[in-house]
């Protein structure tokens, strides 16, 4: 009936909004680890030294 | 017997270089990061990638954003007084309260305390480093402070003073100008960005020049974004340190044939939020944040570009982008 109603009023359809759930990279964009090349490691790696990281991707 | 000194002893009898610098600056997208040694703190400057991004001081080169670092020998103060925020469970840990932010490395020394710890105000205009004793080497009358201007602690703090301060954002991106026009290549680690880099780069002499093959830096100028070279490089090992206005993004799908897609904003906003680098546990800072990816998702034509990695040809794609712009 409310469709209907809509149809008539030249409105478009009331549609229930969706929730939508996608994975945040967290590891890869907050300075949270070292790029390795078997993946993203923490820092206990062969690259880490003192507090710093010499490997490139990080 | 001659007192004339031979070459070897006339060698160590010069004064040596004192290794380290007493301050230092980290330029990327007009944020500089001033670091200084603290009485006899010297600090060791990061290496190869980072060499065009260094100076002596913010006045040696465009500015717009200044943060002040003091580098201090002495024991990390607890933050037992302040709200835990965030903690990466092996990287680094945030507490805060309405005055300040305190970031502490979870390195940590024999004695179990942290290497180093990051004291900064929450407008992130001066802050302290607290190296604990593990983090230096003892040299002459000096201490040399090793590998602290650098990743992780260099990018932690660029960004959250981009989003505090409302003035850029870092994204997980390769980013080149092709004929001029900045094009971002935005993926997940394993998406394509250093090949795209190395692909499209190699393709012609007058086709695309890169300015970075991992980590690209946003900055709003008026109604405009222009895209920045970080000194945080891919498996390519591409840091520039250029900008160019930005035209486009791309984000990077494996397949097995070439295409250029238009995306939807709805589908931007999917792609965009995983490779950006927002501070979501801090909600200030977060909606500065999103603000900035609000205006890309809203003024800048988006793509998803799907490839296959093994290809040796993406010069279609350079057309498709010089016929866009």
């Amino acid at each position: 009936m409310k469709k209907q109603d809509d149809a008539k009023k030249g409105r478009l359809p009331y549609e229930k909004p969706q929730l939508r759930t996608f994975p945040l990279a967290a590891d890869e964009v907050l300075a949270k680890g070292c790029k390795m090349t078997s993946g993203f490691a923490g820092f206990q790696g062969p690259n880490c030294a003192s507090g710093g990281c010499f490997a490139v991707g990080s | 017997m001659s007192d004339k000194p031979t070459s070897r002893q006339s060698s160590t009898a010069r004064p040596q270089k004192m290794p380290g610098v007493t301050a230092v600056c980290l330029s990327v997208a007009g944020m500089c990061l001033h670091f200084r040694g603290a009485e006899r703190v010297r600090l060791s400057t990061p290496r190869d990638n980072y060499s065009a991004f260094l100076r002596a001081s913010p006045a040696d080169g465009p500015c717009i954003d200044t943060v002040e670092m003091e580098v201090i020998e002495g024991e990390v103060p607890r933050p037992d007084l302040l709200e835990p925020v965030f903690d990466t469970g092996d990287a680094w840990e945030l507490w805060a309260d309405d005055r300040r932010c305190v970031f502490r490395t979870r390195i940590r020394e024999e004695s179990g305390h942290p290497l180093w710890s990051m004291t900064i105000d929450r407008g992130f205009n001066h802050g302290r480093i607290y190296c604990s004793k593990e983090a230096f080497v003892s040299s002459g009358k000096s201490m040399l402070a090793q590998n602290i201007v650098q990743y992780p602690l260099d990018q932690l703090l660029m960004i959250h003073t981009a989003a505090a301060r409302s003035a850029a954002l870092l994204l997980h991106a390769a980013g080149g100008s092709i004929d001029g026009n900045g094009v971002l290549f935005a993926g997940r680690s394993g998406a394509g960005k250093s090949t795209v880099s190395r692909l499209l780069g190699d393709t012609n002499g007058d086709g695309a020049r890169f300015l970075s093959d991992d980590r690209v830096m946003l900055r709003r100028f008026g109604s405009k974004l222009s895209m920045y070279g970080t000194p945080w490089p891919g498996d390519a090992g591409i840091a520039i340190n250029e900008s160019v206005p930005l035209k486009a993004i791309c984000f990077l799908r494996h397949a097995d044939d070439t295409k250029l897609r238009p995306l939807e904003p709805h589908e931007v906003l999917e792609r965009l939020l995983p490779v950006a680098s927002i501070p979501w546990y801090e909600s200030g800072l977060t909606e500065k944040a999103l603000n900035l990816c609000e205006f890309l998702i809203e003024r800048y034509p988006a793509y998803e570009l799907a490839f296959r990695p093994q290809a040796n040809d993406l010069s279609t794609i350079l057309e498709d982008f010089s016929a866009a712009a």
